[in-house]
């Protein structure tokens, strides 16, 4: 699970912290975690850490005299986005693919016995479609229709020089790479399509990080940037079959790096087979249309 | 390699032992002019780097000075009696250098 295609992704699996700065957000956090284990399923064995148990499990971190605690989900996990996509890319060659990056498509159409996709002036024929385009993905859907709605969500992201272990485990809004860099975030920007960082949204998140690690005042930016997410209404992902063109699907979702293994497993075997598989079968888009149905 | 116009009068120790420098020279400047190359390791691989750019882009001149992390020697005038060491792997913050 620590490599695709041969490729190390810096996966880690021991779990994942949201800091607690404070009794407010502390009482808040605490209540939440208390809804989760009354939801059906469980909590996946989320609790509540006390400051002393936080201490323990990072004795490397020198931890803010705000933070009161945290919230530990066992299920949580990290991995590279980077080397995740450098293995998907690997993954994606071996099996024969081929990538046309930057190659923008105008129109995609059923046809007879499959589709056709036309882009940058060229036709591509296929027997199956997969419109995973993230903020495109409306558009293209579509044509094929499926009316899948997705927003943007700007995030902005500040990242450290490399530096000594700290953080054992991924936190909310900061974690530390296996190379060392400590990686800050992030918004939730509805709405904004451009990906512009603010020096407003960048100090505030800085002051964060460090009231949960005081430390971190001596560290050194080393860039910061922005990304524009595709959201759903809900916040979670969705996956379409084309009911009026058997054969074509759409797939968006924020993250795909979260979701890429179930993408690769699950759902790859029922796009293959022809039928969105079960387990997927509560996040179709109709469940946006059930009122007005 | 390098050929100095006049000795410096300035004394700065690279791990521990002592360099001549001239008051003016970058940390960078005078490390090179003494054919020290390396002033850090890499974090993930612990390869040898040191002064590239000399104008505070390429931060492969990293090094430790007077206990202080991550200082860029090139963009850092010697001081007599400056002490600079070898920056191994990634930088260890403390809570007060």
């Amino acid at each position: 699970m620590g490599r695709a295609a041969g490729v190390g992704i810096g996966y880690r699996g021991e779990g994942g912290l949201v800091f607690c700065l404070g009794e407010a957000e502390l009482t808040d956090r605490t209540a939440l975690v208390a809804r989760l284990h009354n939801q059906p399923g469980g909590a996946g064995g989320v609790r509540m850490l006390d400051r002393a148990a936080l201490e323990r499990m990072m004795p490397h971190a020198r931890l803010g005299p705000e933070v009161l605690g945290a919230s530990l989900a066992p299920e949580d996990g990290h991995v590279a986005p980077l080397l995740l996509l450098r293995g998907l890319h690997a993954a994606f060659h071996a099996a024969g693919g081929t990538h046309l990056p930057g190659a923008a498509i105008d129109e995609v159409q059923a046809e007879e016995g499959g589709f056709a996709i036309r882009c940058d002036a060229a036709r591509i024929d296929a027997r199956r479609v997969v419109v995973a385009c993230g903020l495109g993905t409306s558009r293209l859907a579509a044509m094929l229709g499926m009316d899948v709605p997705v927003h943007p969500v700007r995030g902005q992201n500040i990242v450290t020089e490399r530096l000594a272990p700290m953080l054992p485990l991924p936190a909310s809004a900061l974690r530390q790479t296996a190379e060392g860099a400590i990686q800050i975030g992030v918004t939730y920007e509805e709405g904004q399509d451009a990906p512009v960082t603010s020096v407003r949204d960048l100090a505030r998140m800085a002051a964060r990080a460090t009231r949960v690690l005081p430390v971190l005042k001596q560290a050194r930016m080393v860039r910061s940037w922005a990304a524009v997410r595709p959201m759903t209404p809900d916040g979670y992902p969705i996956y379409a079959a084309s009911t009026a063109f058997p054969g074509a699907f759409a797939a968006v979702c924020h993250s795909g790096v979260t979701l890429s293994a179930a993408h690769r497993g699950p759902l790859a075997a029922g796009i293959l087979a022809g039928q969105l598989p079960e387990a997927v079968a509560s996040l179709g888009p109709g469940r946006f249309h059930a009122r007005t149905a | 390699m390098l050929a100095r116009p006049e000795a410096g009068t300035l004394t700065i120790y690279f791990d521990g032992a002592a360099v001549k420098a001239r008051p003016g020279d970058s940390v960078a400047a005078a490390l090179v002019a003494a054919g020290i190359v390396a002033t850090r390791t890499t974090p993930v691989r612990g390869t040898a780097r040191g002064p590239f750019c000399m104008m505070g882009a390429c931060f492969d001149c990293l090094a430790v000075v007077d206990g202080r992390g991550g200082v860029q020697t090139c963009l850092t005038q010697v001081r007599d009696g400056m002490r600079i060491e070898t920056q191994h792997g990634a930088r260890d913050l403390h809570d007060h250098d």
